[in-house]
């Protein structure tokens, strides 16, 4: 009888290996947002011991790299506004009527399929944007609109980036219209208002905060976005507001520093950080109001509404009619005038919803058609299996195939432990303390930070700082980069599949008097495989198609070798299929532009290849147990 | 068809997909009375309520079948105007769900939309605040949030947003079940007043506020069939006092002395 006490307290004293693990593990995205705030704030401190602040926010030249260096970030500041107000102009209308169509029109079946295509919009690789954008969007709008148009301009970027986060506006909204209650759109159909006049004057406005939310959240990504407006807006320092020239924005500038090689250290080196810092600012901000708005009380808005009326403060009176006897005008009928144009506007509502929810059909075929005139020439086997030349007729894909296989791979095998153990740990060790809540939100903003800061945290920490161990701008460098990039998403797609495993098994696994490490191998593991492997999958199709921050941790332009299968592999230069596709597009050959079509049609079937076994892996590994 | 029937239900069932969950109901309702739908729970007296105007349009998979004559004029035939019809027939919910704007615009923007002049407007609101009994409580504060209103107040406020429009039938759903008892005899004197301009219909759980006010009562009750499925039917359709003392079905019986007496069958 002793024994088995003493057996039973020895258990609970220590802490079981599996544990100490995953403590260890959990912590990580911690010391990724530590780590990013200190490599940031270092650099920008030394730079303004370089750089007066006065000239940094005065000066209205960008010349860093001249010898007559001029720092005015105001230039920069410009190119960006430009850009993301040019997106916001474009997504805010689009998203909010695709989501009102979907959400409040849209018969069942259509609503699926137009859902599908739109919210496929977002995970269409930044660099196909860039493509459309100067290949199919500026010669359209050159030669139908505006022929005084340069080739390269903010319009056309600002209008893919818009097409681009449309899906985040539209599908934020949708679920707020979802979960507002029945009876209030009940009670406005009820007193014979029409679809406009509910939508616009009750439905939209006890939902602005999460509509304030979503667009913060939408504006922190169009601000971010590198590859975009690298490709499509000139990458030309410029201050101006006029739309149809060529700018520069703060993220194109880091990536056109880092394409070049620059020296540890030196100014422009810490230019860029110090960009990065402010990029990180910006989008720490924006994404704190989103998510503090996200998960802002649906019921307080009627406190915050009162609070505004009260202020107004209008005459009593104001309101006051006389109506002499009461009893003698309550017969009374008034007269009433029959409005046409209530009918019209709810038909033209319909139809305008309609044609944007359809944006992810139309964007779809019309890349497809583009893609198609132009690449689908060069598409052959040779194209696959041949390196990249200068030569167009020579050239092919082989390496930077082989260079995004090996990422791939890579990427897997250290993202998997560290995100599902992470989530493992945040799920069923953490206790729910201020601690916690301080991880959430960590995780929360490193799921939106622009990617090209991940690249700038890579040149630091993997490129300069590990470089006996990684060999400077190697294969391991993009791996680390791309794994950080993807670590959120694993860790917040993993936690939800968790917390969807029926507590009754979590129960009964205790009951049976397994440890809590039983139960996380054999029954939480098993059960949330299915919702695991999707987010997994998902997050690597993400990293596959990611381009600025492997530019930011050098991978090469031209690689005319294969790495070797061996260790060394790992610290050998690389190029992938993006970043090829990426410099293809700088050129302004048109030969050598559709190369870049035929490599883009690889990439996305690859893509698509991924999401179909995601959408495979969810069907066929779920839980047997549930019905 | 007699003078004063204003709705007519011929035959009338709701299925929602393959469910059927309201089964041939005939009823003739009639001008300026107040005719109470009672029946337990899930018996489809609030589905019932919402075929009236056509508020089951908006469930997904709901469908309608049979006729519904208001004044004579299919409300389910194609191209009907819902928007016109809606104004007609107007309607309040269980919950009051004002809207989260003023309490003058929670009456003046329907009027305005529904395209009453705007100089008219304000008196149609003091018109309507008054027919409730409202005025008076709010008049200094009609630019107010209306959710700063207490629940009788709110759903008085919601009736009154409903009659401002001028229907001529008013569908009540339970309209007194959110309420405290003093609350409630103020919306029960209300209707009694409101029933000489509007056709009142209303569905309620309360026993002694359908014998107090009601004219005539529609009691209906539900049978499972075999595979699960519930449909709710009508029972009886008379007078108040038939309905309470004289029915002529015992189960019109048993749930009426239930419900009044607290005593089982």
């Amino acid at each position: 009888m002793s024994s088995r006490i003493l057996t039973a307290k020895t258990k609970m004293a220590s802490k079981s290996w599996l544990e100490i693990v995953l403590t260890i593990v959990g912590i990580v995205p911690i010391v990724i947002v530590v780590g990013i705030f200190l490599v940031f704030l270092i650099q920008t401190y030394e730079f303004f011991q370089e750089v007066s602040p006065v000239e940094f926010f005065t000066s209205r030249e960008w010349t860093p790299n001249y010898a007559n260096a001029k720092f005015g970030v105001i230039v920069l500041l410009s190119g960006t506004f430009l850009t993301t107000t040019i997106a916001l102009l474009f997504a805010i209308p689009v998203g909010i009527l695709a989501a009102v169509y979907l959400s409040e029109y849209a018969p069942p079946f259509l609503r699926r399929f137009l859902k599908i295509t739109l919210e496929s919009l977002g995970g269409i690789p930044a660099v196909v944007y860039g493509y459309f954008a100067l290949l199919v969007l500026t010669p359209f709008v050159k030669s139908t609109f505006i022929p005084f148009i340069s080739s390269f301009n903010a319009l056309s970027a600002g209008i893919c980036i818009g097409i681009f986060i449309t899906p985040v506006i539209a599908s934020l909204t949708e679920d707020a219209l979802k979960s507002l209650p029945q009876h209030l759109r009940n009670s406005g159909y009820a007193l014979a208002l029409t679809k406009p006049e509910a939508i616009f004057r009750i439905l939209l406005p006890s939902i602005l905060p999460r509509i304030i939310a979503a667009v913060s959240l939408a504006a922190s990504l169009a601000i971010g976005e590198t590859m975009i407006v690298a490709v499509a807006a000139g990458q030309k320092p410029n201050l101006t507001f006029n739309p149809f020239v060529p700018i520069e924005t703060m993220t194109s500038f880091i990536l056109r520093i880092s394409l070049g090689t620059v020296e540890y250290d030196s100014l422009l080196f810490k230019t860029i950080f110090t960009l990065g810092f402010v990029l990180f600012l910006v989008t720490l901000i924006l994404n704190s109001i989103s998510y503090w708005l996200q998960n802002y009380d649906v019921s307080q808005i009627g406190r915050i509404l009162y609070k505004t009326e009260r202020k107004k403060g209008t005459p009593e009176e104001k309101y006051r009619v006389t109506l002499e006897k009461k009893e003698t005008v309550a017969h009374k009928n008034y007269e009433r005038n029959e409005l046409k144009s209530r009918r019209i506007l709810e038909k033209i509502l319909g139809i305008a919803g309609f044609i944007c929810a359809s944006m992810g059909v139309i964007f779809i075929t019309i890349l497809f058609i583009a893609l198609l005139r132009d690449g689908i020439g060069h598409l052959n086997w040779k194209f696959l299996t041949s390196l990249p030349s200068r030569n167009p007729k020579e050239s092919g894909i082989l390496s930077p195939l082989v260079g995004s296989l090996w990422l791939f791979v890579l990427t897997l095998l250290m993202v998997t432990p560290l995100g599902v153990g992470s989530a493992i740990y945040l799920e069923e060790y953490q206790k729910r303390d201020t601690f916690a809540r301080l991880l959430d939100i960590c995780i929360a903003n490193l799921a939106a930070i622009p990617t090209i800061l991940y690249g700038l945290l890579g040149l630091e920490l993997f490129v300069h700082l590990g470089k006996p161990i990684t060999g400077g701008n190697s294969i391991l460098s993009g791996a680390l980069v791309l794994t950080l990039i993807s670590l959120p998403t694993v860790i917040v797609t993993s936690r939800n599949a968790l917390r969807s495993v029926d507590p009754v098994l979590r129960q009964s696994g205790y009951a049976l008097g397994m440890t809590r490490e039983q139960v996380i191998i054999r029954i939480l593991l098993p059960n949330a495989l299915s919702g695991i492997l999707t987010g997994i999958l998902i997050a690597q199709g993400r990293a596959l198609a990611e381009t600025a921050a492997l530019i930011g941790v050098g991978a090469k332009v031209i690689v005319r070798f294969l790495p070797p299968l061996s260790l060394q592999g790992l610290q050998s230069s690389y190029s992938t299929l993006p970043v090829q596709i990426f410099y293809w597009l700088q050129s302004p050959k048109a030969e050598v532009q559709s190369q870049a079509a035929a490599a883009i049609i690889v990439l996305v079937i690859i893509l698509l290849v991924i999401n179909i076994l995601s959408v495979v892996a969810r069907e066929l590994l779920k839980p047997k147990t549930s019905t | 068809m007699e003078e004063n029937v204003i709705l007519r239900l011929e035959n009338v069932s709701v299925t929602c997909y393959k469910q059927v969950l309201i089964a041939g109901v005939f009823i003739d309702f009639k001008a300026h009375q107040i005719t109470g739908i009672i029946g337990r729970s899930g018996c489809g007296k609030t589905t019932l309520l919402r075929c009236l105007n056509r508020l089951n349009d908006l469930v997904e998979g709901m469908r309608v079948q049979g006729k519904v004559l208001f004044k004579g004029e299919d409300i389910y035939r194609r191209g009907m105007d819902l928007v016109e019809l809606r104004r007609r027939i107007g309607m309040v919910f269980q919950r009051p769900a004002p809207f989260p704007t003023s309490i003058y615009d929670n009456i003046a923007f329907p009027l305005r939309a529904n395209g009453y002049p705007r100089a008219q407007i304000r008196e149609m609101v003091e018109l309507a605040l008054t027919k409730v009994g409202l005025w008076d409580e709010v008049k200094y504060r009609l630019n107010h949030n209306a959710l700063t209103l207490s629940g009788g107040q709110q759903q008085r406020l919601c009736i009154a947003r409903a009659i401002a429009i001028q229907p001529e039938v008013l569908l009540l759903d339970e309209p007194c079940s959110a309420l405290d008892p003093v609350s409630t005899l103020e919306i029960e004197k209300l209707l009694l007043k409101l029933k000489e301009d509007y056709t009142i219909i209303m569905t309620s759980h309360d026993l002694r506020q359908v014998a107090r006010i009601c004219d005539e009562v529609v009691y209906m009750d539900v049978e499972e069939n075999a595979r699960g499925g519930k449909t709710g039917y009508v029972v009886e359709h008379n007078t108040v006092e038939k309905i309470f003392l004289n029915p002529d079905s015992r189960r019109t019986y048993e749930y009426t002395t239930a419900g009044l007496t607290g005593l089982a069958k």
